[in-house]
C-alpha cells in the first residue's frame, strides 16, 4: 500500500505527459495539414426581377398665390423661385430617372450574368455527368481489354506503382520544399543511401520480379543502424533475409554526417528502404 | 481512383511516421556471399581428403559464394564462445562456418555450425555427417549443399554427378565416363572403337541411354548403372539418335530415319511400341520433353535454317518456338519450366550456349566462348554445364543460368564432350 | 581401306587392258616417269590413270550436289551400273552445330548421293547410308580448309 501510494503520483505524471503528448500530436496533425476545402460549385438559382416602375416623385406643387400681379415683386421672385424650383425638380427627375435606367441596366445586366451562369452551372455539371459516364464506360471497357490480356494489366500495375511510388516521393519532395526553409535537395541524401545498399544488395537465386520487401529502419545521427525490421515480407524468406542482410552490411551510414541536424531528424532517424528489383532475369 | 486512396493512405501514414524518407532500392550488384570456412580441426591419422577445401571449392562453383580460406582469417574458434565477430567483419566476411572432424574405427564424424556475422548470430546449431574414408568427399558434399540451402533457400547440387563421352584419336576411342558433378572420381561405364554420343540420364537416377556405333550403325541403347548391363533399344537403318527421356521415364522419345526422312518417334520401354510423332519433309531431330510431359521440344530446318519448335502431343499441333539468330538447336528445358537453355547462333557470331524465356520469348546469351554446344542443366535450375574447346582441346564448361558467372571444369586426358548433369538422387 | 586397293588394283587393270586394246588411239598422257632416250626402241606410250575420287564435298549446312560432286558420282554410276558389288556411302559434317543434327545433315548428304547413283541406273539395294555426323573428321583444324574437307560423303 505503501509502494502504491509512492507510485501513483508518477503514473498520474506519466498519464498526463502523455496525454499532453497524444494532445499536441493531435494538435500537430491538425496544425499542418492542410484540409483542402473541396470545391462546391455555387448553382445560382436566379429569378428574374421584375422592375416596378418607381413612382415618381410629385414635384412640388408651388403654391400661387393668386395676388394683383401689377406691383408685386414678391411674386415674381415666387415666379422665378418656381421655375429654378421646377427646373431643379426636373434634374432631379432627370437624375431620377438616369438612377432608374442604371438600375434596370444593371439589374438587367444581372440576370443576364445569373443567367449565363446558371447555364454555365449546368453546363458544367452536364459535362461532367456525360465524362463520368464516359468515363464508366471506359473504365468496363478497359476492366474488359484488362481481363483478356493479363499479361499487359500485370505490366501496367507495375508500372502503376513505380509510377505511384514516384509520385509518392515527389509528394514528399514537394512537402519537405515547402516546410524546409533551407530549400536543400534531399533526393541527393536519398541517393548516398541508395548506393551503398545497392553495393551490398546480393539477391538469392529465388528472387523474382515483383517480389517487394519493406524494412523498417532506426539510426543514430552518427550514421550507426539500431534496428533493421521487415515490416513488409515479400513472401520469400531468403529475399527478405538478403535485404537485411543489405542494410546491416553497411553497418554504418558515414554520409549521415553531411545531412544537416532537422533533415536528419525528419527524414532518416526512423526510414524505410523499400525492396522492389527491376533488373531480375526472371 | 484506387490509387488517389492508396496515395492518400500513404499520406497519412507518412504523417504519422514523422515523415521519413521511404528509398527505393530497385537493383543490386549480387557480388557472391562472402563466407568464411576453416579448416576443420582434426587430430588423428591422415584424411585422404580436405573436407574444408572440397566445402569452399563446392561453394564457390556455384558462382553464388567467395569461400574465404583459413589462411586469411584473423582469429580460428572451434566453438561459438570462442568467435569475435569483429574479426570476421574486418575480412568482409558474411558467414563463417566452423566444424571438427574425429575418427574411430575407419568411421569418419564431421560436425559442423554455421554462422551469420552481420548479424552475429547462430544460422545451424552443430550437425554432424559420418562416412568412411572412401566417403569423405560425399560427407563434404552433403555439408556444401545444407549450407548452401540454408542460404540461398534453394537446393545444392555438390552430391549431384555428370556423365560425359572421352574421345581420343590415334588410335581412335571413345569412352562414356560417369563422375562427381566436378569431375571427381571419374568410372569408366562403356568403352568402343566407335563413336559414343548423346548420353542421357533416366530421371530417376538409375539408368542412362546413349548412341553407340558398335554395330557399325547409330543405335540407342540403355544402360543400368547398378548391374552394368545393357540392353540395345533400336536397330533401324539410317539415323537411330537423339534419346530422351520421358519425366515419367516410361518412354523415350528420339529420331528415326527409318521412313527414309529424320523425324521424332517415341517408344515406350515397357511394351516397345514406337509411335510417329513428326511427318514433315525436313530434319526434324534432338527432341526433349516438356517438364509435364504434354509436349516435345526438337530441333527441325523445316523453315530452312534449324530453329526449335514444340510440338503438343495429343494434338499434334507444332508450332515454332526461337526465332532469334539463324540457327537454334539443341533444345533443354530448365526445372521450373520457365527457360530453354539451346545452341544459339546470330548471323555472322559464333555457336553458343543462349537461354530464352518460354513467357517473354526474350534470348540471353550465356557463355563467351565459341565453339560451344550440349547443354545440360543442374536439377535445382541455378547453373549449366556444356562442351567447349579451348586450344583445339575439348574441356566442359559450367556457368550460372544469370549469365553472371562462369567456370571450367579441369581437362581430362581426351576430349571431353556431350555432358549430362544427373537429377538429384 | 583393304577394300579401296582393292577397287583401284580392278580399276587399274581394267583400264590397262582396255588401253592395250586400243594403244594407237590413245593419247593420254601418262604419270610414270619418261623412258630412258638412248634406246631407239619404240614403245607404246604409258597408259595415263585418272583415278575417280571417293569423296565429294558439300557447301555449308547444305546437302544439295555441286557439279563437281555430280561428275564424280556420275563416273561412279557407270562403274556400278551393271554390277550388284555392295557400296557404303558414309556421309560427314564439320563440327560448327549441334551433334545430332550434324548426323542428321551426314545422312542427308549420304542419301542425296545414293538418290543420284539410283537415278544413274545403280542398283538401290547394293547402296548402304550411313552417317558420322561430326564423330569422324579428316581435318582436325577450327579454320574453313579443315571444316570443308570434312563436309563430305566417303564412297566405299
Amino acid at each position: 500500500m505503501k509502494l502504491s501510494s509512492l507510485f501513483s503520483l508518477p503514473v498520474f505524471l506519466s498519464v498526463l505527459l502523455h496525454a499532453v503528448l497524444v494532445a499536441l500530436i493531435i494538435l500537430k496533425f491538425d496544425f499542418f495539414k492542410e484540409e483542402p476545402e473541396p470545391y462546391e460549385p455555387h448553382f445560382v438559382t436566379a429569378t428574374l426581377v421584375d422592375l416596378a416602375p418607381k413612382a415618381k416623385p410629385v414635384p412640388q406643387q408651388v403654391k400661387e398665390q393668386v395676388l394683383d400681379g401689377k406691383n408685386n415683386p414678391d411674386l415674381r421672385q415666387t415666379k422665378q423661385q418656381k421655375e429654378q424650383e421646377a427646373q431643379a425638380a426636373e434634374s432631379v427627375a432627370q437624375v431620377q430617372k438616369n438612377q432608374e435606367q442604371k438600375e434596370k441596366a444593371e439589374t438587367e445586366q444581372k440576370v443576364r450574368e445569373e443567367k449565363l451562369k446558371k447555364e454555365k452551372a449546368k453546363k458544367e455539371a452536364d459535362e461532367k455527368a456525360k465524362a463520368d459516364k464516359q468515363k464508366k464506360l471506359e473504365e468496363e471497357q478497359k476492366a474488359l481489354a484488362e481481363a483478356e490480356k493479363k499479361k499487359k494489366a500485370e505490366k501496367q500495375r507495375r508500372e502503376e506503382l513505380k509510377a505511384l511510388e514516384a509520385q509518392m516521393q515527389k509528394e514528399e519532395q514537394m512537402l519537405t520544399n515547402r516546410v524546409d526553409d533551407t530549400n536543400v535537395n534531399v533526393k541527393s541524401y536519398d541517393q548516398l543511401f541508395y548506393e551503398k545498399v545497392v553495393q551490398n544488395w546480393s539477391r538469392p537465386p529465388s528472387a523474382i520480379k515483383g517480389m517487394i520487401t519493406v524494412l523498417d529502419i532506426d539510426m543514430l545521427p552518427n550514421g550507426l543502424v539500431t534496428s533493421v525490421v521487415v515490416s513488409k515480407s515479400s513472401g520469400d524468406s531468403a529475399f527478405d533475409r538478403s535485404a537485411v542482410q543489405a542494410v546491416k552490411k553497411v553497418d554504418r551510414f558515414e554520409e549521415v554526417r553531411s545531412i544537416p541536424p532537422d533533415i536528419f531528424e525528419r527524414r532518416y532517424r526512423n526510414f524505410k528502404f523499400t525492396f522492389n528489383p527491376g533488373d531480375l532475369r526472371r | 481512383m484506387k490509387h488517389y486512396l492508396l496515395l492518400i493512405t500513404m499520406f497519412v501514414a507518412s504523417y504519422v511516421s514523422a515523415q521519413g524518407a521511404n528509398i527505393v532500392i530497385d537493383k543490386g550488384v549480387d557480388n557472391p556471399t562472402r563466407i568464411a570456412v576453416d579448416n576443420f580441426y582434426y587430430v588423428g591419422p591422415k584424411m585422404s581428403e580436405d573436407i574444408g577445401a572440397i566445402i569452399r571449392n563446392d561453394l564457390n562453383f556455384s558462382g553464388l559464394f567467395e569461400s574465404i580460406p583459413p589462411e586469411r582469417l584473423i582469429t580460428h574458434p572451434r566453438t561459438e564462445s570462442e568467435i569475435r565477430y569483429h574479426d570476421f567483419k574486418t575480412i568482409k566476411a558474411e558467414y563463417l562456418l566452423i566444424g571438427g572432424v574425429t575418427e574411430q574405427a575407419g568411421r569418419y564424424s564431421a560436425s559442423y555450425e554455421l554462422f551469420d556475422v552481420v548479424q552475429q548470430k547462430r544460422v545451424l546449431i552443430k550437425t554432424t555427417v559420418e562416412g568412411t574414408d572412401a566417403q569423405l568427399r560425399d560427407v563434404a558434399h552433403k555439408i556444401s549443399d545444407k549450407v548452401f540451402e540454408t542460404i540461398t533457400n534453394i537446393r545444392g547440387i555438390f552430391s549431384t554427378k555428370i556423365i560425359y563421352v572421352e574421345a581420343f584419336q590415334r588410335p581412335a576411342r571413345s569412352r562414356l565416363m560417369l563422375s562427381d558433378f566436378d569431375g571427381a572420381r571419374p568410372r569408366q561405364l562403356f568403352e568402343s572403337k566407335q563413336p559414343i554420343l548423346s548420353p542421357v540420364w533416366s530421371p530417376d537416377g538409375t539408368r542412362v541411354a546413349y548412341v553407340s556405333f558398335e554395330s557399325s550403325r547409330p543405335a540407342i541403347y540403355v544402360q543400368s548403372l547398378s548391374t552394368g548391363r545393357k540392353e540395345q533399344i533400336t536397330n533401324f537403318k539410317g539415323l537411330n539418335g537423339a534419346p530422351a527421356w520421358s519425366p515419367d521415364g516410361q518412354k523415350l522419345a528420339m529420331v528415326l530415319s527409318k521412313d527414309d526422312n529424320p523425324e521424332i518417334y517415341t517408344v515406350d520401354l515397357a511394351s516397345r511400341t514406337f509411335t510417329r510423332i513428326t511427318n514433315m519433309y525436313a530434319i526434324d531431330t534432338e527432341p526433349s520433353w516438356t517438364i509435364d510431359g504434354t509436349g516435345i521440344f526438337f530441333t527441325s530446318d523445316r523453315g530452312v535454317r534449324p530453329q526449335i519448335y514444340k510440338v503438343t502431343l495429343a494434338t499434334g499441333i507444332t508450332e515454332r518456338v526461337t526465332f532469334d539468330g539463324d540457327y537454334n538447336a539443341r533444345g533443354r528445358v530448365s526445372p521450373d519450366g520457365k527457360s530453354l537453355v539451346m545452341v544459339n547462333k546470330r548471323p555472322g557470331g559464333t555457336y553458343q550456349i543462349a537461354a530464352q524465356d518460354l513467357k517473354s520469348g526474350n534470348m540471353r546469351i550465356l557463355t563467351e566462348t565459341n565453339y560451344d554446344e550440349s547443354p545440360t542443366i543442374a536439377p535445382n535450375g541455378a547453373m549449366l554445364m556444356y562442351a567447349t574447346n579451348v586450344g583445339g582441346k575439348g574441356i566442359l564448361g559450367a556457368a550460372s543460368l544469370d549469365a553472371k558467372y562462369k567456370v571450367r571444369l579441369p581437362g581430362k586426358q581426351g576430349d571431353v564432350r556431350e555432358p549430362a548433369w544427373s537429377p538429384f538422387f | 581401306m583393304i577394300t579401296k586397293a582393292i577397287k583401284q588394283g580392278l580399276t587399274f587393270a581394267v583400264v590397262m587392258a582396255f588401253l592395250v586394246g586400243c594403244s594407237s588411239a590413245s593419247d593420254k598422257k601418262t604419270t610414270t616417269p619418261p623412258a630412258p632416250t638412248p634406246a631407239p626402241v619404240v614403245e607404246a606410250p604409258a597408259p595415263v590413270v585418272k583415278e575417280v575420287a571417293n569423296v565429294v564435298y558439300f557447301d555449308f549446312d547444305k546437302y544439295d550436289l555441286t557439279p563437281e560432286a555430280r561428275a564424280i558420282l556420275l563416273a561412279h554410276a557407270e562403274k556400278l551400273k551393271g554390277s550388284s558389288v555392295a557400296v557404303r556411302l558414309e556421309g560427314h559434317a564439320d563440327e560448327r552445330g549441334s551433334r545430332e543434327y550434324n548426323m542428321a545433315l551426314g545422312e542427308k548428304r549420304a542419301k542425296a548421293a545414293r538418290d543420284f547413283l539410283v537415278l544413274q541406273g545403280v542398283k538401290a539395294a547394293s547402296l548402304e547410308v550411313v552417317s558420322y555426323g561430326e564423330e569422324r573428321p579428316v581435318a582436325t583444324g577450327q579454320e574453313e580448309t579443315s571444316y570443308s574437307q570434312n563436309r563430305r560423303v566417303e564412297i566405299k
